[in-house]
């Protein structure tokens, strides 16, 4: 694996090639687009080594199936999709994880990673699909017909998760009430 | 409700967000590929050596058919006394014709239904 061979291609180009089986093209995807799946396998799951093996999961896929993708300029969206894919057949295949139902942040931390940990508890007290929905939309910023189209879910079930996630999220994170940033939860 | 988000929840979502680049992630994945391919490859190797008994097995009756075949094929389905005629029809008045136009029919209804 050469590094800096493609450091500098255009995304399409490296789509292109890994096409065709270029395993350099498909390292320099992956290296670039990394950070963006592990983030959103880490929101969804809160567990970073799963969040990790997932995103495994779903590179592998994409080395697996990227010949079938037709235009290179929508790899990103490829990708995000077979991400979710990979999430929800985890979700399938797992029980529940012990839900928090009886979670409460009593405090409001002032840094990112305080932050996250409440967040990622307080996400970790939804059922997988309402998650998978909180997420995408406000991690992602996906729309509700994206996501109801990226999902397979109806529109009608998508606000719905989200109606009642958001709400839900809101009640457990009141302990944010004054955050720093000035916005009223 | 709207595609509207609530400011503060999405305060806190873009505070917590982190996105850290991990080279040994990268190379842990590129360690997977590069073991799919070894295992394709040797996937194959025992396909061919398994398939190659099979193979030496089937060549002879195989032989046989293609023999036949090559007999069978220009065999003309009615008889035509004239010469010029025959040559004529030749490429329809035979087995071969018929198996040919048999297969572009079966081509063009396959192409019709998949479209």
């Amino acid at each position: 694996m050469q590094p800096d061979l493609y450091s500098g291609s255009a995304e399409a180009l490296l789509v292109g090639l890994a096409r065709k089986g270029d395993r350099d093209a498909f390292a320099e995807l992956l290296r670039r687009r990394q950070a963006w799946i592990r983030a959103l396998m880490l929101r969804c799951c809160s567990n970073p080594a799963l969040a990790d093996d997932l995103a495994q999961q779903t590179f592998l896929q994409a080395w697996r199936t990227i010949h079938q993708l037709r235009y290179s300029g929508r790899f990103a969206a490829w990708l995000k999709r077979l991400a979710i894919n990979t999430w929800l057949q985890h979700a399938r295949k797992n029980d529940p994880l012990d839900r928090a139902d009886d979670l409460e942040v009593q405090t409001a931390a002032s840094d990112s990673a305080g932050i996250a940990m409440d967040l990622d508890r307080a996400l970790a007290t939804l059922k997988d699909h309402a998650r998978l929905c909180i997420v995408l939309s406000y991690h992602e910023g996906m729309t509700h017909d994206e996501i109801a189209e990226f999902t397979g879910m109806s529109l009608g079930t998508v606000k719905s998760h989200i109606r009642r996630g958001t709400q839900r999220l809101q009640d457990i994170l009141a302990a944010y009430q004054d955050m720093p940033t000035g916005e009223k939860l | 409700m709207t595609d509207e988000r609530v400011p503060g929840l999405q305060a806190m979502f873009d505070a917590a967000r982190k996105e850290t680049a991990d080279e040994a992630f990268v190379a842990r994945v590129m360690a997977e590929v590069e073991k799919g391919q070894r295992r394709t490859v040797i996937g194959w190797i025992i396909a061919g050596l398994l398939l190659a008994p099979v193979a030496w097995w089937l060549s002879t009756p195989l032989i046989g058919m293609v023999e036949l075949a090559s007999q069978l094929l220009p065999d003309s389905l009615i008889t035509v006394e004239e010469e010029w005629l025959a040559q004529l029809l030749a490429p329809v008045n035979s087995v071969a014709g018929v198996v040919g136009l048999a297969v572009l029919g079966a081509w063009l209804a396959y192409r019709k239904i998949s479209s």
